[in-house]
C-alpha cells in the first residue's frame, strides 16, 4: 500500500528538529520505506510504501508515531504534539438513541457507532482542506466528503457518511447480503451481490450501504441535505475482503477494513469528524452518540515462556540488556511489565501477536545496520547425492562449445495434451507442455533468415500429468538444427553419451524447417558416470587399414558380422559411405605380440570375401 | 685428398642448408673460405701434388670453392624469403555456440553459495497450495496472497494439500527442504516460477534463488553476512547491501534487501530509489513455517531469502536489457551476445 504524507500535516502532530530528508532516511532504514522524497513549492510530500500487517501506518498519526521511535535513534529530537492513541475523548455515548434504530448481527460488525449532525451546510471546502487534499492526491468534491477522506488519510479509520433524511423510518438492519440482492454504489456502479456480503438495510428491503467498500447511492449526501449521519464502523475482515475482491471493487475503506482495524480507534476519529463538521459546515452534533461495540476491547497482554533478554538477543546476535530493549519497546507505547509480561498498545495489537513480533521492533528500531555482519558456524549439512546439476551443466557446456544455441522457451504452450491453467493470462500460455518440440520449432521458425544456420538446444522440464497427484516434472534436453544432416546430429548425441558414458538412442525427427531430437534425461542422469577406468597402454603397435565393405542397408549387423571375424579386430569406424559401399578403418591388435602384415592376411581374405 | 675434399663440401652445404641466421652463416664462411680456413689449409697442400692429380684435385678444388661461396651468398636471401606472420589477419574460430544469461546467472549464483556450504535443490515447479502458500503461514484469501498473481491448474483438489498451481516463488522449497533434512539445513533452491504479469519488467515464467539456513543458533547477523557475501562475490566489491524493514508472511522479522545502485554508485538516480535497488526479500523463519516442516522452533532458529535471478542479473554492472520479455524471446541475434 501507498501513501503519500505532507511534511506540514506531519509536523501537526510531530514536533522534531530533523529535515525531511533525515526524516526520509531514518525511516527507511527502521521503518516504511520513503521510496521518494516530492516537492510542491514549499512543501515535502513523502511517499511511502506501507506493509500489508502495518494498517496503523497508512496515516498521518500512524507515521508520525514511528518517527518518534526512530528519529532520536539517529540523534533527532522528537516528540508527539498530540497523542490519539492515548487521549480520552470526552463523548456522551449509549447503545440506543432515539434517532436511529439498529439491528445488528454482532459477528459483522465489531463496532457501530455514528452521530448525527443536523444543519449542515453542503458546500465548498475550505481552501487549506482543498489544498491537503490535492496534495495527496484527492480531489476536493464538497465539504461533508472532504471531511471524510481527510479523516481516513489523517487517522486511518474510514468514514462514511448518510444522508440521515433518505432513511426511511431511520432504521438500519446490519446483516449479511442474499445472493443476487442488488445495489448501487455512490460512484453510480450496480452490483449484483454473491450474497453473505455485509450491508445496511432500511427495513424496507431496500440496501442502503455496501460496508466496509462503498454507500449506496439513494442514501448519499448531496447538495439538498442538511442532517448527515456520521458513520464510523470496524467490520469483520474477512467478508470485507471477499466483497471486495469477488465484486472487484477495491476501494481505500476496503484495503483498511479487509486488514482488521481497531475498535479503539472508532470514537477518536468520530470525535474528531465532530468538531470538523462544526468547523466547515455549521452542523452540530445531537448531544448522544450511538456506539455498540461487539467485542472487548482490555489490555492486549503477551506472555512470553523465557526472559524477552534471552529471546531477543538469540535472534539478533548481540548482548542488548533489558533496560535496552525496554526503552526501545517503551518509544513505540508498549508497557514492559517484565521480562515475561509486555502490553502490546492496542494499535498494535493486530499485527503484534508473538514474541518474534517484538524481536522485530527491537531490532528495526535498534537498526539493522548497525548490527555486526558474519557467516554461520556450525556443521555443515548433508550433500543430496543429486547428479543432475552437474550433468545438466556439463551437457550445457559441451553443447554451447560444439556450437549450439541455449533458448529458454516457456514452459507454457497454445496448445499440448497436458495439464490446463484455470486462468490462462492468454490463449498463448495455456497449457502445461509434455514435449519441448514444439516450442522450439516455433522458435526456429521465428528466427529463419535472421542468421545463416541455427543450431539450438534446452534443458527444461516437460510436466507429465498423474492421476489425483502432481505431474512428474521429467527434464528433457532438445536440440533443433536447420542444416545438418542425420548423421552429424546423432554423432554430437554420440559424443554425449561418451562423455556421460551411457548409451543413447536418440529418437530423430525430421520436420519441413529443422530436424529435432528430444532426449528424456532422467534415466541417462541417473546411470550416467564421470568415472573413467584406465587400460594399460600397449607396448605393440596396432596396425591399422582402410576396407571397402558392401552396404547392405543395416551398418549395425555388417559391424557384427566383421567383428566376428577374429578377435584381433579391436575396433571398426566409419569413414564414409558412398552409394552401396561402405568404407571402414580396421584397427587390428593384439595384447601379447607386435602383429605383422602377414597375421593380417587371412583376415584380409575372409573380409573380402564378406565384402564381395 | 679428392675423398676429403668431397666430404668438406658435403658437410659445408649441409651446414648452410640448416643454419637459420646471419651470424652462423659468417661463422661458417670465416671457417671454410677465411684466410686460414678449411680449404685455405687445402690449398697448401695442392701445391705438392703430382702434376697430372694436380689438374684434377685442382679442379675439384675450385667446384668446392664456387658450390660452397654460392651457397653462402644465396642463403641469405632464402633466410629473408620466409614468410612473414601478420599479426593483424584475423584467425579461424571454431563455431562457438552460446549459453543463455539464464543459465550463466544461475551458474554464478550456486556457485557463490556452494563455496560456504550450501546444498543445491530444486523442488516441483507445479506445486500443491499447501507447499506455496498454506504452510508458509498464508491461509486462504489472505492479502498477502494478492502480490502473487497465481496459476491454478485445472486438476482436482487434494483434500490436504489443496489445490494445484504454478508455484509463484521458490519459497515452496522451504517446507520441502524441511522434510527431505534435519537441519542443519543450509539450501539454495534455484528454479522456475510463474505469475500472471507480463509487461516491461514481469515475464509470466521467471526464476528465483531461495536459500534457507536452519540451525540451533542462526541469528539476523549471519542473514546480513550471508547476504553481504553474496552481494560483494557477485556484483563486486565495491557494492554496499542493507537490510530495511519489510512485511512478508513466513518470516518474522522480515526485510527487503537493497544493494547500491550501479548507475549513480549510491548518490541517487532516475532508476533507483535515492541510490538503492531492491534486490530481493529476507527474513527470519516465522515459527509457523518451521512447525509446518516439524522442526521446533523452540529449539531451532533460521533465515530465508529470495530473489529474482533476471532481475538480480540485470543489476550486475554493465548489462542492460531494458525489456525482460527479452530473455524469453529467444531471438538468435540476442542470443548470440552471450
Amino acid at each position: 500500500m501507498q501513501i503519500l504524507i505532507p511534511d506540514s500535516w506531519l509536523r501537526e502532530y510531530l514536533d522534531t528538529e530533523a529535515t525531511p530528508k533525515q526524516i526520509q532516511h531514518a525511516l527507511s532504514l527502521c521503518g516504511p520505506s520513503v521510496e521518494r522524497l516530492h516537492k510542491k513549492g514549499d512543501e515535502y510530500i513523502y511517499d511511502i510504501e506501507v506493509t500489508t500487517n502495518r494498517v496503523d501506518m497508512m496515516s498521518v498519526v500512524g507515521i508520525a508515531f514511528e518517527c518518534v521511535a526512530i528519529l532520536p535513534q539517529f540523534g533527532h529530537k522528537a516528540r508527539l504534539k498530540k497523542d490519539p492513541y492515548l487521549e480520552k475523548v470526552k463523548l456522551v455515548t449509549s447503545k440506543k438513541v432515539d434517532y436511529l434504530t439498529v439491528t445488528l448481527d454482532k459477528s459483522l460488525c465489531y463496532r457501530f457507532s455514528t452521530a448525527l449532525i443536523k444543519n449542515v451546510k453542503v458546500g465548498k471546502s475550505l481552501e487549506w482542506l482543498v489544498t491537503r487534499l490535492e496534495l495527496v492526491g484527492m480531489r476536493s468534491l464538497n465539504n461533508v466528503v472532504d471531511i471524510s477522506n481527510y479523516l481516513m488519510h489523517e487517522l486511518g479509520q474510514p468514514v462514511h457518511t448518510f444522508d440521515y433524511d433518505k432513511i426511511i423510518d431511520h432504521k438500519m438492519i446490519v446483516r449479511e447480503s442474499r445472493k443476487g440482492e442488488k445495489l448501487i454504489t455512490l460512484d453510480n456502479k450496480s452490483h449484483t451481490l454473491p450474497g453473505g456480503d455485509i450491508v445496511i438495510e432500511d427495513g424496507s428491503g431496500k440496501l442502503i450501504d455496501l460496508c466496509g467498500i462503498m454507500g449506496g447511492l439513494n442514501s448519499a449526501v448531496d447538495d439538498q441535505t442538511s442532517n448527515v449521519l456520521l458513520f464510523v464502523q470496524t467490520y469483520e475482515p474477512s467478508h470485507i475482503r471477499k466483497t471486495s475482491m469477488s465484486l472487484s471493487h477495491r476501494t481505500s475503506a476496503a484495503e483498511l477494513f479487509e486488514k482488521n482495524l481497531p475498535t479503539e480507534n472508532v470514537l477518536p476519529t468520530l470525535e474528531s469528524g465532530m468538531k470538523l463538521f462544526d468547523q466547515l459546515t455549521g452542523g452540530h452534533a445531537d448531544k448522544t452518540v450511538l456506539d455498540i461495540l461487539n467485542i472487548s476491547e482490555g489490555p492486549t497482554v503477551l506472555k512470553l515462556s523465557s526472559p524477552l533478554t534471552e529471546f531477543v538477543n538469540k535472534r539478533l546476535g548481540i548482548n542488548l540488556s533489558f533496560s535496552e530493549i525496554s526503552k526501545i519497546l517503551k518509544s513505540l507505547e508498549f508497557v514492559v511489565k517484565s521480562e515475561q509480561i509486555i502490553e502490546i498498545p492496542w494499535v498494535r495489537k493486530i499485527d503484534v501477536t508473538i514474541p518474534e513480533d517484538l524481536v522485530e521492533e527491537v531490532a528495526r528500531i535498534y537498526g539493522y545496520h548497525n548490527l555486526p555482519t558474519q557467516l554461520m558456524s556450525g556443521y555443515l549439512p548433508a550433500p543430496t547425492g543429486d547428479k543432475t546439476f552437474y550433468w545438466e551443466a556439463k551437457i550445457k557446456s559441451a553443447l554451447s562449445h560444439w556450437g549450439f544455441t541455449e533458448t529458454y522457451t516457456y514452459s507454457l504452450v497454445d496448445k499440448d495434451s497436458g495439464l490446463k491453467l484455470k486462468n490462462p493470462l492468454s490463449s498463448e500460455w495455456e497449457y502445461l507442455r509434455t514435449t519441448l518440440t514444439p516450442s522450439h520449432l516455433k522458435t526456429i521458425s521465428e528466427n529463419l533468415g535472421r542468421v545463416g544456420d541455427l543450431h539450438l538446444f534446452e534443458i527444461a522440464n516437460v510436466y507429465l500429468p498423474k492421476k489425483d497427484n502432481l505431474p512428474h516434472e521429467e527434464l528433457h534436453l532438445i536440440l533443433s538444427t536447420t542444416n545438418l544432416d542425420v548423421s552429424r546430429l546423432k554423432g554430437y548425441i554420440e559424443s554425449l553419451g561418451l562423455e556421460m558414458g551411457v548409451a543413447i538412442s536418440p529418437q530423430i525427427q525430421n520436420h519441413t524447417i529443422a530436424i529435432t531430437c528430444e532426449i528424456n534425461l532422467e534415466p541417462l542422469i541417473t546411470k550416467a558416470s564421470g568415472v573413467k577406468t584406465f587400460t594399460p597402454i600397449s607396448k605393440f603397435s596396432p596396425i591399422i587399414e582402410d576396407v571397402n565393405v558392401v552396404y547392405t542397408g543395416n551398418y549395425a549387423a555388417t559391424v557384427e558380422k566383421i567383428k566376428k571375424v577374429s578377435p584381433l579386430i579391436k575396433n571398426i569406424e566409419l569413414i564414409d559411405k558412398y552409394e552401396n559401399k561402405l568404407t571402414l578403418r580396421i584397427i587390428y591388435h593384439d595384447d601379447t605380440k607386435q602383429l605383422s602384415s602377414s597375421d593380417i592376411a587371412p583376415i584380409r581374405t575372409r573380409l573380402t570375401l564378406l565384402s564381395g | 685428398m679428392r675423398e676429403k675434399l668431397q666430404n668438406l663440401k658435403n658437410e659445408g652445404l649441409a651446414q648452410i642448408i640448416q643454419a637459420t641466421d646471419p651470424a652462423e652463416l659468417e661463422n661458417l664462411r670465416t671457417h671454410y673460405l677465411g684466410k686460414k680456413g678449411a680449404l685455405a689449409e687445402i690449398a697448401k697442400e695442392l701445391s705438392r701434388l703430382e702434376p697430372e692429380e694436380k689438374k684434377e684435385i685442382g679442379q675439384l678444388f675450385n667446384d668446392t670453392k664456387t658450390a660452397i661461396a654460392n651457397a653462402l651468398n644465396s642463403k641469405p636471401q632464402i633466410l629473408n624469403l620466409k614468410p612473414q606472420l601478420d599479426p593483424t589477419l584475423p584467425g579461424i574460430k571454431p563455431s562457438a555456440g552460446h549459453l543463455h544469461p539464464v543459465t550463466h546467472a544461475i551458474e554464478e549464483i550456486s556457485s557463490i553459495f556452494e563455496k560456504i556450504g550450501f546444498v543445491r535443490v530444486r523442488y516441483p515447479e507445479v506445486e500443491w497450495d499447501w507447499y506455496a502458500f498454506e504452510a508458509l503461514n498464508e491461509p486462504q484469501n489472505h492479502p498477502a496472497r494478492d502480490e502473487l498473481e497465481t496459476f491454478y491448474v485445472d486438476a482436482p483438489e487434494n483434500s490436504k494439500l489443496g489445490k494445484v498451481v504454478l508455484t509463484p516463488h521458490t519459497s515452496n522449497g522451504q517446507v520441502r527442504e524441511m522434510e527431505r533434512t534435519k537441519p542443519p539445513i543450509r539450501m539454495i533452491n534455484i528454479g522456475k516460477c510463474y505469475r500472471r504479469q507480463s509487461d516491461v519488467s514481469h515475464t509470466v515464467m521467471f526464476h528465483q534463488f531461495e536459500g534457507l539456513v536452519i540451525d540451533t543458533d542462526i541469528n539476523i547477523t549471519h542473514l546480513k553476512g550471508t547476504i553481504d557475501y553474496f552481494v560483494k562475490q557477485f556484483f563486486g566489491s565495491k557494492r554496499q547491501s542493507r537490510l530495511r524493514p519489510y512485511h512478508f508472511q513466513f518470516t518474522e522479522p522480515s526485510f527487503e534487501v537493497d544493494v547500491t545502485c550501479d548507475i549513480c554508485s549510491g548518490k541517487g538516480c532516475k532508476l533507483c530509489k535515492e541510490g538503492w535497488l531492491e534486490l530481493g526479500g529476507a527474513g527470519m523463519v516465522h515459527p509457523n513455517v518451521l512447525r509446518a516442516g516439524k522442526i521446533d522452533p523452540s529449539k531451532y532458529t533460521g533465515f530465508a531469502f529470495g530473489c529474482g535471478v533476471e532481475r538480480t542479473y540485470m543489476m550486475k554492472s554493465g548489462l542492460k536489457i531494458d525489456d525482460l520479455r527479452l530473455l524469453y524471446g529467444n531471438d538468435i541475434r540476442f542470443l548470440n551476445q552471450f
